[in-house]
Order: structure tokens, then C-alpha cells, then sequence
């Protein structure tokens, strides 16, 4: 290879075979090896029986023939096209596979068919092409010669997408059965990833990652002081420094038990050629503020509590009257301090701007190549106050040490600052709540007598609301996060088929984070033995990963049709975790914001520590004959130091478990039959069937076995039992059964993927309900199980394609059905804020399970005629009254109690999917993504908060429909003190359908031309997300997700949403 | 393909503003008003009703046009059009008595006719009550109820309720000047009230405020503190005499109010008979019980309808005038009894003594009594003030001997009430005493004890005496309690 550099560029398709010829290097790459073996075998003379083949090689866009394009039978021979496009060949026989390839444009497989003449049309790259190759956890190949199911991702357009694209969200949309929720629109939150519905209940449900052959760590460990704060390592990755994104769907037996929830294998980009090129890349944006929600201003609120304070028989009309807020003399000392009508969410949000600058260079020699890239990003969040800044470099290596040993480094390094503020559940901390809820007719700064306006922010009032101002201007919010991952992989051959390869990872992540609530505006909180009235807190997270994998790998075909591939490995990874976190309490002042400042009796001190180790030896062949019919088998054993010692299932060694998975798969490509000689529409026909074994670890690193904890008794120091030990706990086992169907037709213009697969989860983990002498409420045990159901479907077209303009369409679609087989005591309800799930035998998991309504009582009389009764939650019962909703009685019992909770919807999407349209013109480039999420309900538990009508908290506009009288024809219930009737309950009034159309991302690129210069070329981008959203439901948004946990869908707690943003980029070649 | 651009990108940006908007849609449909009527608020819904174009005029008039478009809630009678014509022309030509008309239909919070059942009463902006049942606002009938307005309800009426008099109002402003009138108005006094006086600093030796002289002055009557009929937020029952009923009275009762001197006695005798002529709640004259328990004091009353003669409605109930009233003297003229363990003092504070609970054995009921025992003091004296009035009373005790075999003797004295201590308290000069009489040995019941009849209504000493000997066992004192029974003719 080190000859490579004396040859020029454009030629060396040609050029490849004197290259190879005289090195025999082994580049590692699927593209490089057709050279490899095409040289070689050009060496060889043909044999005396060759069959000759001829025919004609064109662009598929312009149809003009192909100069220069390789034509070549793996292993047998070669030949190069002519001026026109013309070559002659010799084939071992009319049924062999010719590869084709050409620079610029693409590689394909073209099956003879019996056929002793063919024209071969190929697409310029990038195109999204059945002959792409597939990067799989073993290699690479091409795709219509996978028979699992696996989407391989170009990531081309990572510049065009902006900053505010990551690896999650860019991938929303493009994967048919990869369903991308954005957890919320903090910048840097990450996603709940969901590759075909979930697998479990309790355990993970995200696919392992695996970036440059390691696994990547996508957890927290331990939780956040600031509520609803999320570290998402995977932001780490620009997705400018991604080459390829590859989503394994089924055939994940190699990973062992960490395999259950598929795989999504990101290479980076490494230096594709040796001259030096710069990159460098600068982006602007903004992001626009969420639209309000329209909730009451002053007028209407205070006619709303009045209303409510009316139905609190504490209070008399005087005591009302006797309100600071409800009087009207301009004379009264209080006036004006009640009578404004602020907006909060105003002084709360905010348009903000992006910016993001980025630098690559790549280049190298022969001897080393690398790849270099420096990034800057700073996204300011939402709210004001918050924000995001992230540094990274990333540094990729290819040596080549001697001619049989290569290595390739990867080194990332990324530093994040983030400034959040609280969200979620923190209701007197959480700034973008309160500027709900608080009364609009309140200022947010100290108001004199006089109506005068100090510069200072106002206390919390008198109905006990906090200041949002305040909380936005003097919590501290800060976290730090670093990543470093290192990895280094060694590469042996031993011969042109046989390789030995090592590769070593290093993972270190640190997170920390500062914390302050102060006390000025801020409602004081009730801890167990003081009343706190500022809290700080500091809070370290680490974790440190040592992985390694080695194997060999022996790859031949024998006599041109019989390719057989030989992989025996083993994995390592030893993992390290740890939480420190400190909080303190009433520091002296606002300004002493550090833990060590507050009250020492009252300060808490705790943390968590984790070890586990985990290893896996795996075995890998895969056979193919004629690159016709291929065949596949996979087996790992695992072994982990989660896993019970008295495991049922799994290899016993000397007391411990070892889960051996296994997988087979086969495909049929029935394009390359020579019955489908003359179907000239079907470039490429691939049936398959997969059956794969996989399993899933996340059951806790300490859950089989018996631990104790720390207690404190009237401050005797002791340990107490933590858990009951299940020796017998083990990996969840989930079985994969796919059937596919690939094609491509008229010449790859139209290519679709159908896919039907049966997940089985058995050994799944519950929580097993215990007797409660144990002093325990559950057990962790593998007593369940479920199945999971789908279908997907995906279609790409190229609708235009001549040379100036292509229109590039693509669809995805995937549906699945979730249905619970077995599970102790046959139903689980679990509850997740107001809201609760059923998860019962027979039935899909988490459904939403409540009250049905059915209106409201518009009359006494109705009301009365029902003869309902309400059993309140201390078990009295009282009777409905006009303006309180209709609950359904569903057992006919008279009563409105628990028992009549029914499913009321299911956070499941029956169908999601994405919508992509490439239109390129000239220099002119359009990216539109829709994406889609259709049949899902939501729990607006945002509106069930602000439509409840029960305190002083400000509500909807909607709520001014409240019944107020006999006879109003409305769906909106009486405002009533403390919600009596229990109207605000979790019911189908606050299920709402979720589903939604998205224009995700829009963007528009444009090259400039330049003369030939140091500057090579410049990009113009321009780029908007989350343009629009059609949807029915009514909070924020219909994207997001407050969990990552299955009892958790579906639930909005108000979290920022996704807003509008805008950029412009702009991208300068070296 | 330029043109192509530009088409492309003039779609694309008009689908975009086209679709920006989706959202708020939503919002919109979920935040529509359902029910016309709460988009206005009462003013305009007001405004809006020809048949209330007359009370539209005098909302504007006396500035409560400005109330009603508030944020707060209200509730409006509005008198119709037809009602107005009824009401005295004056009376809507003076904005003040207008006001007080306008704003006595007006109260705060909605109060929707389902509310109303049973009827309740309200406050009205102008400070009076009046009684809102599912048909009628006070005496005028609801035409048209329950109209929703965006902040608050609005009743239609056929009759303008114009604001009424309170009790007291009625009975300082038409009976002033009968007999009953006269002595109340006797009981006004001036009295400083330190809130509503202007303070103008501090004593600098007492640290006491200084007010400004003149201010803070406010005229009370000792009847309304006692009961007040003039509180708007209270339902009364009042009834005025008749000049003749009230001499009547005057003359039933003087005997029992002796004082030294006639005024006295005369305006004690008043003032028994004025001070229980209030009952709580309103009591139709179709609906009078039998017995009318007066306002603390509990006189049993028995008025009949044949003796009233005018019945007035009042903002704060009813009062009657009658010739004649009826109660049962006794109820008047009340029995006495004085526990044992609620003494005074007694002669020697030094002594020991013990109160102690005792079970009757018969009934098992629980009482409790005084005992002094054992301290070697002749003639011991337990004082035990008392108001009486100049009326013969038969005095009883009940004294338990049950924890002595021997008996022993006690006997009641009546003095005039001294404040002061005594310089010789073994030596005091009884005005009346009865014989002494024995204990019985575990006698629970009721003994005799004699008559004696105070000489002047007030506060008169009873003295429980114990024997003149100072052996113990022997001047023992045990008292569950006196009973003094008036003899009324």
C-alpha cells in the first residue's frame, strides 16, 4: 500500500490492480477486498473451459457509457470497460456474479442468470443502493447479501443538518421500526430509543450501541439533584464525525444477553484518502420560543377563583371579599400588588440562539492516516438562563505498522457545561410550571404601597407560589460533564484469509453537578426535622469501562462459488460506576450556595457504587454459495457477574450460569435465479428468515445476591437487609424470529423491505408481590413473559433522476403489537404520577388504565337520576352533584370506586414512521424528513393540572367553560375547592390521541462555485426543525418522554418542548 | 430551473405559514366557548336585555355599571322594566336612596337558584341582607332566574326590592317615641372606641396613646350590646309593647325590682322587661310555637297571634307589636341554685378544704360538694354572693353527711354584698339568718330550710354557716348546693 501515493487519484480504480498486485495488503474493507481478490485472481491464468461474457457498463442517470468501470468475478477474473463502455469477461460459468464498480459511482453485484450479455446501469454515490455495504458486528457486506435484518445509514448529510441534529434524533424517521421519541426539548436530552416496541418491563428497552467496534455506555448512573435533568452520553458524537449508522434488528446473538433490544453500530469517519483536507464549518441559529399555553389572564382568573373559593364552605362570601386580590379600591395598600396581569411564560421563555463551529482535517501518508476534528457548540436552552455548551475533539488513526499488522486508534474527548433548571415534578421549583400556574394578577417584582416597582424580585405570595422570575434567575443548575473514550485495535494477517484482530476501549465519564434553590421567592420545602428554606447540592457521577475484544477471522471462497466466513471471539468488559452526592440546607445567605455552607445537622450525604464485569465468547459462520443462497450462524455463550448462582437455564461451569444464544438466518436472492432472467424490473429479490437468541442483563448488578444496607436508629449506625437475594435470578431470554423480504426494482429506482417478526421475552423480570412479614413488597424474580408482534415496511424511490435533478423519496412504516403471555398474579398496575398502567395476561403491556367518562351532570336532576355515589380515597362516599363528571360505572355496583377503572387508551403507537424527500438540483440541495407517530395516546397530564380547577393555581382558557348552573350544555365540570367529586382524576378526560405529522427537518443546501483554488469548495446551509406539527393533542407537544422506563410512556409532565429552530450554516473545503 | 427554485421555495415557505397556525387550532376548537352566554359579562349581558333597559339607565347612573364589568363575580337581581314603573319616582330621582336601591340587588359570588333551596340570605354590596329563595328575592317573585354571565348570574324580578330597615332601624325610627322607645334611648351612652380615633402620639410617662379630643367618639346602647338588633348579618324576632302592655308589664313586674329609691327600682323593672324581647330567628306570625325562648336569658314566651298588632319584615328578621305579651314568670323570675364548690370565700383562707365527687346511689348520678372539716374554728362561715330579687324564696340545701357517723348542724345568714374584706371576720352581723338545721346522716335529698325575702333587688351575701363549736366532727361544713325558689304569685 505504501505505493499508493505515487498514483493519481482519478485513476486508480485502474490503477488498483497493480497496487494490490504488488502488495497484496489487506485493507479491511469490503470495497478495497473486490480489488483485492480480483487482483489476485488476475494473476492466475483462466482456465481452458472459461465461459466469456460481454456487455456494456452506463450511468444510470445520463445512460452514457462507462469509462474505466472494474468488472470482475470474485476470485476467478477480471476485466476493465472500454471507452465505451464495453468489456468481455470470463466466467467459471453462466451462473456466477460479476462486481462492477466504477469511481465515483457505486459497486454492484450483477448475477448472470444464465444471461451471456448484460448492460449494467450504475448510480453516482451516494445512493442508497441494495449493493451498499452493511457494517455488521462481524464485518461488512453488502446489503442484499445480509439475511438478518439490518438498515445501514449513510450519515452524508451530517453538515447539512446543523447543530442541533444528534445521533438519536437524526436517525428518527429513516429506520423503519426504530421509533425515536426526544425526551424533551432541553438541549443535549437525548431520546428513548425503541427498536421494534420493547422486550421488557423492568429491564432496559434501549438497542446496545456499539461506536468503532465498543459498546457505548448510554447510562446514568445514579439520579440527578436537578429533577427532570438528564445526562445523555450519546450527545457526545457529532454527527458530522459520523460515516455510518447501522441498525441491527435481528441476528444480535453475537452480544449475548446484551443483544435483547437490537444494536445500532455507529462507525466514525476515518480518512478516506491521503491528501490533506480541511474542513471547517460554522452555524448560526435560533430557536424560536413554544408557543404559550393559552391560559387565563387576570380577569378571567380571578372570576375563576372566586367561582372556586365559592365551593370551599370554610370560607364566607366575606372571607372571600376580605382577599387582598379580590379588592377593587384603588386606596387599599394592597391593590396593586394584586392587580396585574403578568404573563409568566413570557418572563420565563424566550427565542435563544445555537451556534455550533466545527473543524476537520484529515489527510495522512501511507504509512499513517488520521483524521481530526474539533467542535464547538453552545446552544442556549428554552428557558432563559439555561444552557448548553459542549467542546470535543476526536482523533482517528489508521497505521499501517508493517505490511501484515494495521492498527486503528480512536480518541474522543468531549466536555459538556450545561446551565438547566428544574422540570417535571418539582412543582415549587420548577420555573416553567409555575409560570403556569401562578396567578397572572401577581408582579414578579416587590411592589410598594404606592404601586411603585423595586428592582427587587418578589417573595412567594400569599397563595403559595413561588417567583418562576426568581427561580430562573437564582437557581443554579450546573453540570459538567466529561466523556473520554479511547480505543486502539490491532490487526493481523496471517494469510490473505486468515486474520487475527484485538481491539482495546477505554471509556471514562465523569458528571457532576451543582445545585442551588434559593430561599428568596421560593417556597420554603418541610424536611423531617427543620423547614428548608434553601437547598444546595453537589453531585458526582462516574464511571469507568475497560472493554476488549479479539478474534479470528478466516474468509475464503473456494472455487468461485462456495464463500465461506469463520469468526471465533471472545468480549470483555469490566465496568466501574459510582454516585457521591451531597445536599445542604438553609446556607445563611442566597450568595452561599455550596453544600458546605448549610446547616450541619441537616446536611445528607449518600451515593451508590457499582462493579460488574462481563464477558462473552462468540462464534460466528456464515456461508454463501454463487452469492445466491446465504446462510448464517451465530452463537455466544455470556457470562456476567449479574447473574444468579442458581440460575435455571444456561451452561453451568463450576456455579455459574453461561447463556449460550444462538442464532441462524438464511436468505434466498431469487434475482440471481435464472428463472428471473428475463424479469428485467427486479434488480434485486431477497427473501429471508431469521431466528435468533438473545438476552438482556439489566437486571441489576447486585440483585441475585443478599445485601445489606446502612440504617441509622436514633443515631445508632447499623445495616439492615437491603433485598431479598434471588440466587435463582437471571437474563431475560428473547427470542427473534424474523421473515423478510428485500427488493429492488427497476434498476434500483424503486427498492423496498418488508419485514414480519415474533419477539418472544421469556425469564422476564417482575416484581413479584411478597408477603409483607418479610418486611419486603416485592421480589425480583424471572416469572413473566410477553411477546411482541410487528410489521415494517420500508420504500425508497428515486422519482427523478437525470443528471441536473433527482428527487430522492423515501417512506418508512412500522407497526408492532405487544401482548403479555404470563405474569404473576396475572395483572400489574403501576402508577407513574396521576396516571396508572395495566399490564394484564393476555393484553398489550402498559395500557392506560381509568376512569371513563361520559360528560358531566348538566342538571341536579341528572345527577341525582344517576344514583351514583364516590367513594373518596379515606373510603366515605358522597353523592354527585350537578357539574361533576359522569364516571362510567363499570361493574353497575352504584359506586364510583377503583373497581371500575378500565383501559382508557395506550401510550403504544400503532404506527410510526418517517416521510424523506432529497431533491437535488444543479447545486441546490432539499432535505424535507417528515415524521409520523399515529394510534398512541397520551396522558396530558400537563392540562389535568391545568384544567382541574380545585386551588388558586391559574388554568386554562378553557376552564371559562366551567359549569356553573342547571341546564349549561358544556363538557368543562364545575370549578369545585379541593376537587371533591374527584373530577381531575385520571381518566379518559386527559387521554388524548398523539398522534402527529412532523416536518422534523427541512433543509436546503446550496455549493457555491469556486474557482480552482486553495478553497475547494463552500456549502451554504440552511436548516429548520420542527417546522410544523400536525396534531390533535393539545400540550406542548406530542413528542416526549419523561422515562425511559415502559410504566412511564406516554405521560407528559410539561417538559420543555421541541421548539421551532432555524440555522444557517456555512461550510468551507480546503 | 431557476424559476424551479423559486417555485420550490415560495411553496415550501407558503405551506410552512400555512401550517404554522395547526396548533393553536387546536387550542382554539378545545378553548371555544360553548355557551353563548358566559362570552359577556353582566353589563353587556344587561345591556343586552331590552326588558332591563330601565335598570341598564340606573347601573349607569349610581357608577355600578363599573362594578359589574369587573373581574369579580356577582350576582344581579335585575328588575324589569315594569317593576320600575311601580317604584316611587322620587326615590329613583335621589341618587343616593338610587344607589342604596341598585346596590341592594347586587351581591358578590354567583348564586344560581339551585343554591337558593332552602333560601338563603346574602349581602348585598350595600351591606344589607336579603333572603334569595329558588322563586322570590325577599317578597319579589324571580321572573326570569339564573341567567349566566361571564362573571357572575343574573335573576330577573318583577318587583324592585328596595332595601329595608333592620329592627333596629325600624323600631329608633316609627317607635322612638312610645314607652319602650323612650327607656332605650335612655341607654345610649357615648363611649371612646381607640380605632376609629385619631391617635396624635404617646403619654411620654405612660407610653398610653393621646387622641385627638373629639374623635373616636361613638354613641352605644347598652341594649344592642347585649342584643344587637341592629346586626344585619344576625336573623331576630324582636317585639315592641304598646305603651299599655308596657305599663302592664311595669306594673307585673315592679315588686320583684325593689331598690332604694323609685327611679331605681322603675328602671330596673325596664330594664328586665326590655332586655328579653329578642328571639332568635324569624318566626312567621303563622308559625309562632308555643314557647318563644328569649334570647339569653331563655324567658319562656308565649305570644299569640291575636296580640300582634302590626308585623313589620325587617333586613334582619321580624318584629311585632303587641298589646299583650305572655311568658311564664317563672322563667323570669329564675330559682337560684348555688353549688357548693363555687364559693367565694370563707372565713379563714388557711383552711384546707376538698371538693369532692360523690355518686348519688339511687341514680348513680355524679355531683360533686364542698367539705371543710377538722379545723378547730367555731361559727365557720362560707360566703357565696348572690343577685336577688325583692321576693320571697324558700331556701333548700342538699348536704350528704357520708363520711361521718356523727351529725352535725349548719344554717344560712343573709347580708348585704360588701366588696371590701373583713377587718373581723368571726364577728360579722348578719341582716337575716335561719335556724340552724341538721345534717342527716346520708340524707341526698332536698331539705327545707325557711323563707326570707331580700329587701332590695341586687347582689345580696349568703353566708352557709357552720356550728359555734370548734370540735371536730362536730362544725363540719358539707354543701352539694342552696336552692332558693322564688314564691311568685
Amino acid at each position: 500500500m505504501h505505493k499508493q501515493t505515487k498514483l493519481g487519484s482519478k485513476i486508480f480504480i485502474t490503477a488498483f490492480a497493480f497496487v494490490f498486485l504488488a502488495t497484496g495488503a489487506y485493507a479491511g474493507n469490503r470495497r478495497d477486498s473486490i480489488a483485492v481478490n480480483y487482483n489476485r485472481e488476475a494473476k492466475m491464468t483462466a482456465p481452458a473451459d472459461t465461459v466469456f461474457v460481454s456487455g456494456l457498463v452506463k450511468d444510470a442517470a445520463t445512460g452514457q457509457p462507462l469509462v474505466g468501470a472494474s468488472i470482475q468475478i470474485e476470485g476467478y477474473s477480471a476485466a476493465i470497460s472500454d471507452n465505451k463502455g464495453f468489456f468481455r469477461v470470463g466466467v467459471p460459468t453462466l451462473e456466477a456474479v460479476l462486481s462492477v464498480g466504477a469511481d465515483g459511482f457505486q459497486i454492484k453485484q450483477v448475477a448472470l442468470k444464465g444471461r451471456n450479455n448484460v448492460t449494467i446501469l450504475l448510480y453516482t454515490e451516494p445512493f442508497g443502493s441494495v449493493y451498499d455495504l452493511v457494517n455488521l458486528p462481524l464485518g461488512m457486506r453488502p446489503a442484499n447479501q445480509v439475511s438478518y435484518s439490518a438498515v445501514s445509514v449513510q450519515v452524508g448529510d451530517g453538515w447539512r443538518q446543523g447543530s442541533k441534529a444528534s445521533v438519536e434524533s437524526y436517525l428518527q424517521g429513516k429506520v423503519a421500526g426504530l421509533d425515536v421519541k426526544r425526551n424533551s426539548g432541553t438541549p443535549g436530552d437525548g431520546a428513548n430509543l425503541m427498536l421494534r416496541g420493547f422486550n421488557s418491563l423492568y429491564a432496559t428497552n434501549q438497542p446496545l450501541i456499539v461506536v468503532d467496534g465498543v459498546p457505548y455506555d448510554n447510562e446514568m448512573y445514579g439520579n440527578n439533584l436537578i429533577s427532570e435533568h438528564r445526562y445523555n452520553p450519546i450527545s457526545n458524537i457529532d454527527l458530522k464525525d459520523i460515516d455510518n449508522i447501522t441498525i441491527l434488528k435481528s441476528g444480535t446473538s453475537t452480544y449475548g444477553t446484551k443483544g435483547a433490544n437490537g444494536v445500532i453500530l455507529i462507525t466514525t469517519a476515518r480518512a478516506r484518502e491521503l491528501a490533506t483536507r480541511i474542513d471547517f464549518a460554522a452555524y448560526a441559529g435560533f430557536n424560536s420560543q413554544a408557543d404559550n399555553l393559552p391560559l387565563l389572564d387576570a380577569s378571567g382568573y380571578r372570576t375563576l377563583i372566586s367561582d372556586i373559593m365559592g365551593t370551599d364552605t370554610s370560607l364566607t362570601s366575606k372571607d372571600i371579599q376580605r382577599m387582598p386580590f379580590m379588592n377593587d379600591d384603588p386606596s387599599n395598600p394592597d391593590y396593586f400588588r394584586y392587580h396585574y396581569n403578568t404573563n409568566w411564560q413570557d418572563l420565563i421563555l424566550r427565542n435563544s440562539v445555537n451556534q455550533n463551529y466545527y473543524l476537520k482535517v484529515t489527510g495522512g501518508d501511507n504509512i499513517a492516516k488520521y483524521a481530526l476534528s474539533l467542535g464547538y457548540m453552545k446552544n442556549d436552552g428554552m428557558q432563559r438562563n439555561t444552557d448548553l455548551t459542549r467542546y470535543q475533539v476526536r482523533f482517528n488513526g489508521d497505521l499501517n505498522l508493517s505490511k501484515k499488522l494495521t492498527a486503528a486508534i480512536n480518541l474522543s474527548l468531549s466536555s459538556n457545561q450545561q446551565n438547566s433548571l428544574n422540570q417535571g415534578m418539582a412543582s415549587q421549583t420548577n420555573p416553567l410550571y409555575l409560570s403556569w400556574i401562578k396567578p397572572p394578577i401577581l408582579p414578579s417584582h416587590v411592589v410598594g404601597d404606592d404601586g411603585k416597582v423595586s428592582p427587587n424580585l418578589a417573595d412567594y405570595d400569599i397563595l403559595g407560589f413561588s417567583n418562576p422570575v426568581s427561580l430562573v434567575d437564582h437557581m443554579q443548575g450546573f453540570s459538567k460533564y466529561y466523556r473520554f473514550s479511547g480505543t486502539v485495535k490491532f490487526a493481523y494477517e496471517f494469510n490473505p484469509s486468515l486474520h487475527l484482530q484485538t481491539l482495546v476501549g477505554v471509556t471514562f465519564d465523569k458528571a457532576q453537578e451543582d445545585f442551588f434553590i434559593p430561599q428568596s421567592g421560593v417556597v420554603p420545602d418541610t424536611l423531617d426535622k427543620a423547614v428548608a428554606y434553601n437547598h444546595s447540592g453537589s453531585n458526582l457521577q462516574r464511571f469507568f469501562n475497560l472493554y476488549n475484544d479479539t478474534r479470528l477471522n478466516y474468509d475464503h471462497t473456494f472455487g468461485g462459488a462456495h464463500h465461506l466466513t469463520l469468526n471465533l471471539g471472545a468480549r470483555y468488559s469490566n465496568y466501574e460506576s459510582e454516585q457521591e452526592f451531597g445536599k445542604g440546607y438553609n446556607s445563611a445567605t442566597d450568595e452561599f450556595v455550596s453544600v458546605g455552607m448549610g446547616v450541619a445537622s441537616l446536611r445528607e450525604i449518600g451515593g451508590a457504587i457499582g462493579k460488574w464485569r462481563w464477558m462473552n465468547g462468540y462464534f460466528n459462520a456464515d456461508y454463501d454459495f454463487r452469492q445466491k443462497y446465504f446462510l448464517s450462524f451465530n452463537v455466544a455463550a455470556d457470562g456476567s457477574s449479574r447473574f444468579g448462582t442458581q440460575a435455571d437455564e444456561g451452561l453451568k461451569i463450576s456455579d455459574h450460569s453461561y447463556p449460550v444464544m444462538a442464532s441462524i438466518s438464511g436468505a434466498w436472492l431469487m434475482s440471481s435465479e435464472n428463472f428471473l432472467a428475463n424479469a428485467g424490473f427486479i434488480e434485486s429479490l431477497k427473501l429471508r428468515a431469521s431466528y435468533s437468541q438473545s438476552g438482556n442483563d439489566d437486571i441489576g448488578n447486585y440483585t441475585a445476591r443478599q445485601y445489606y444496607i446502612s440504617q441509622s436508629l436514633l443515631g445508632m449506625q447499623g445495616v439492615v437487609r437491603g433485598n431479598i437475594g434471588n440466587p435463582a435470578l437471571q437474563w431475560e431470554d428473547v427470542a427473534k424470529m424474523n421473515l423478510g423480504l428485500d427488493g429492488s426494482l427497476f434498476n434500483e429506482r424503486v427498492s423496498f423491505s418488508l419485514d414480519y417478526y415474533h419477539n418472544k421475552t421469556t425469564k422476564m423480570i417482575t416484581l413479584e408481590p411478597i408477603n409483607t412479614a418479610t418486611g419486603f413488597s416485592y421480589l425480583i424474580s424471572n416469572n413473566s413473559a410477553m411477546q411482541t408482534d410487528g410489521l415494517e415496511f420500508s420504500l425508497n424511490g428515486r422519482l427523478i433522476g437525470n443528471g441536473a435533478l433527482s428527487w430522492d423519496m423515501g417512506i418508512t412504516l412500522a407497526s408492532y403489537k405487544n401482548k403479555i403471555l404470563q405474569l404473576p398474579g396475572d395483572e400489574i398496575l403501576t402508577q407513574f404520577v396521576d396516571a396508572t398502567y395495566q399490564t394484564k395476561v393476555g393484553q398489550a403491556a402498559n395500557q392506560f388504565y381509568g376512569y371513563k367518562t361520559d360528560g358531566i351532570y348538566n342538571t341536579a336532576a341528572e345527577a341525582a337520576a344517576s344514583g351514583l355515589l364516590n367513594v373518596r380515597a379515606d373510603g366515605s362516599t358522597a353523592a354527585f352533584e350537578a357539574g361533576d363528571v359522569r364516571f362510567v360505572d363499570n361493574n353497575g355496583d352504584g359506586l364510583i370506586s377503583d373497581a371500575d377503572r378500565q383501559v382508557i387508551g395506550s401510550p403504544n403507537p400503532k404506527l410510526t414512521g418517517g416521510f424523506s424527500n432529497t431533491v437535488t438540483l444543479k447545486r441546490w440541495k432539499m432535505d424535507m424528513l417528515f415524521t409520523f407517530s399515529t394510534g398512541g395516546d397520551l396522558y396530558n397530564y400537563q392540562r389535568a393540572r391545568l384544567e382541574s380547577m380545585s386551588g388558586f393555581e391559574n388554568q386554562t382558557e378553557a376552564t371559562v367553560n366551567r359549569w356553573r348552573s342547571d341546564g349549561q350544555v358544556t363538557s368543562m365540570p364545575r370549578a369545585s375547592w379541593g376537587d371533591p367529586s374527584g373530577n381531575a382524576r385520571f381518566s379518559d378526560r386527559w387521554i388524548e390521541d398523539g398522534s402527529y405529522l412532523r416536518l422534523r427537518t427541512l433543509s436546503l443546501s446550496y455549493q457555491i462555485p469556486v474557482e480552482k483554488s486553495a478553497l475547494k469548495y463552500i456549502y451554504i446551509y440552511g436548516t429548520a426543525n420542527n417546522l410544523f406539527t400536525f396534531t390533535k393533542y393539545l400540550g406542548y407537544d406530542p413528542e416526549f418522554s419523561a422515562t425511559r422506563s415502559v410504566f412511564g410512556q406516554g405521560v407528559d409532565l410539561g417538559l420543555e418542548p421541541l421548539g421551532r429552530t432555524f440555522q444557517l450554516g456555512l461550510r468551507l473545503g480546503f | 430551473m431557476i424559476r424551479l427554485n423559486k417555485c420550490l421555495i415560495l411553496l415550501i415557505l407558503g405551506l410552512t405559514i400555512g401550517v404554522l397556525g395547526c396548533k393553536k387550532d387546536e387550542w382554539n376548537k378545545h378553548n371555544e366557548i360553548t355557551d353563548p352566554t358566559i362570552k359577556n359579562d353582566l353589563l353587556v349581558t344587561i345591556e343586552g336585555n331590552p326588558e332591563l333597559s330601565a335598570f341598564s339607565g340606573y347601573l349607569k347612573k349610581t357608577g355600578y355599571d363599573k362594578v359589574l364589568s369587573s373581574s369579580l363575580s356577582f350576582t344581579v337581581w335585575a328588575p324589569n322594566n315594569a317593576a320600575f314603573d311601580k317604584v316611587d319616582p322620587s326615590y329613583l330621582a335621589d341618587t343616593a336612596k338610587l344607589r342604596l336601591l341598585i346596590g341592594g340587588l347586587i351581591t358578590n359570588q354567583p348564586h344560581f337558584t339551585a343554591d337558593a333551596d332552602p333560601a338563603i340570605r346574602l349581602k348585598t354590596l350595600i351591606g344589607k341582607n336579603v333572603l334569595f329563595s329558588v322563586a322570590k328575592l325577599n317578597d319579589a317573585a324571580i321572573v326570569t332566574p339564573d341567567l349566566r354571565a361571564k362573571n357572575g348570574v343574573l335573576h330577573i324580578i318583577s318587583q324592585a326590592v328596595l332595601p329595608q330597615q333592620n329592627a333596629w332601624e325600624f323600631f329608633m325610627k316609627d317607635y322612638a317615641n312610645t314607652e319602650q322607645g323612650k327607656y332605650i334611648e335612655q341607654l345610649q351612652y357615648m363611649y371612646v372606641d381607640p380605632d376609629s380615633a385619631e391617635q396624635i402620639g404617646l403619654d411620654p410617662l405612660t407610653g398610653a396613646p393621646i387622641y385627638k379630643p373629639g374623635t373616636g367618639l361613638v354613641e352605644r346602647n347598652r341594649l344592642l350590646q347585649r342584643v344587637n338588633i341592629n346586626n344585619e348579618d344576625s336573623l331576630v324576632t324582636y317585639v315592641i309593647l304598646t305603651d299599655a302592655a308596657y305599663e302592664q308589664e311595669k306594673t307585673k313586674l315592679a315588686a320583684y325590682f325593689q331598690d332604694s329609691t323609685q327611679i331605681e327600682s322603675d328602671s330596673l323593672t325596664q330594664w328586665n322587661i326590655v332586655k328579653d324581647l329578642t328571639f332568635q330567628g324569624v318566626w312567621n306570625p303563622d308559625e309562632l310555637p308555643g314557647i318563644l325562648y328569649s334570647i339569653k336569658d331563655s324567658v319562656r314566651f308565649h305570644i299569640t297571634k291575636g296580640n300582634i298588632v302590626k308585623t313589620q319584615r325587617v333586613s334582619n328578621g321580624i318584629v311585632y307589636v303587641v298589646n299583650h305579651i305572655d311568658y311564664d314568670m317563672e322563667s323570669k323570675i329564675k330559682p337560684i341554685v348555688i353549688e357548693g364548690e363555687a364559693f367565694t370565700n370563707f372565713m379563714d383562707p388557711e383552711v384546707a378544704y376538698t371538693i369532692r365527687k360523690r355518686r348519688i346511689p339511687g341514680t348513680d348520678s355524679i355531683f360533686r360538694d364542698l367539705l371543710i372539716e377538722n379545723y378547730g374554728i367555731a361559727s365557720f362561715w362560707v360566703r357565696y354572693p348572690r343577685v336577688l330579687n325583692t321576693v320571697t324564696y324558700k331556701a333548700y340545701w342538699v348536704s350528704v353527711n357520708d363520711f361521718q357517723t356523727g351529725t352535725f348542724p349548719m344554717k344560712l345568714a343573709f347580708k348585704g354584698h360588701v366588696d371590701t374584706t373583713f377587718s373581723d371576720p368571726a364577728h360579722i352581723t348578719f341582716d337575716t339568718e335561719l335556724p340552724y338545721q341538721t345534717v342527716e346522716l346520708n340524707n341526698y335529698q332536698e331539705v327545707y330550710l325557711g323563707d326570707f325575702k331580700p329587701d332590695f333587688y341586687g347582689l345580696l351575701d349568703l353566708y352557709l354557716i357552720a356550728n359555734n363549736v370548734k370540735t371536730n366532727g362536730s362544725n363540719t361544713i358539707v354543701l352539694d348546693y342552696i336552692k332558693l325558689v322564688p314564691v311568685l304569685n
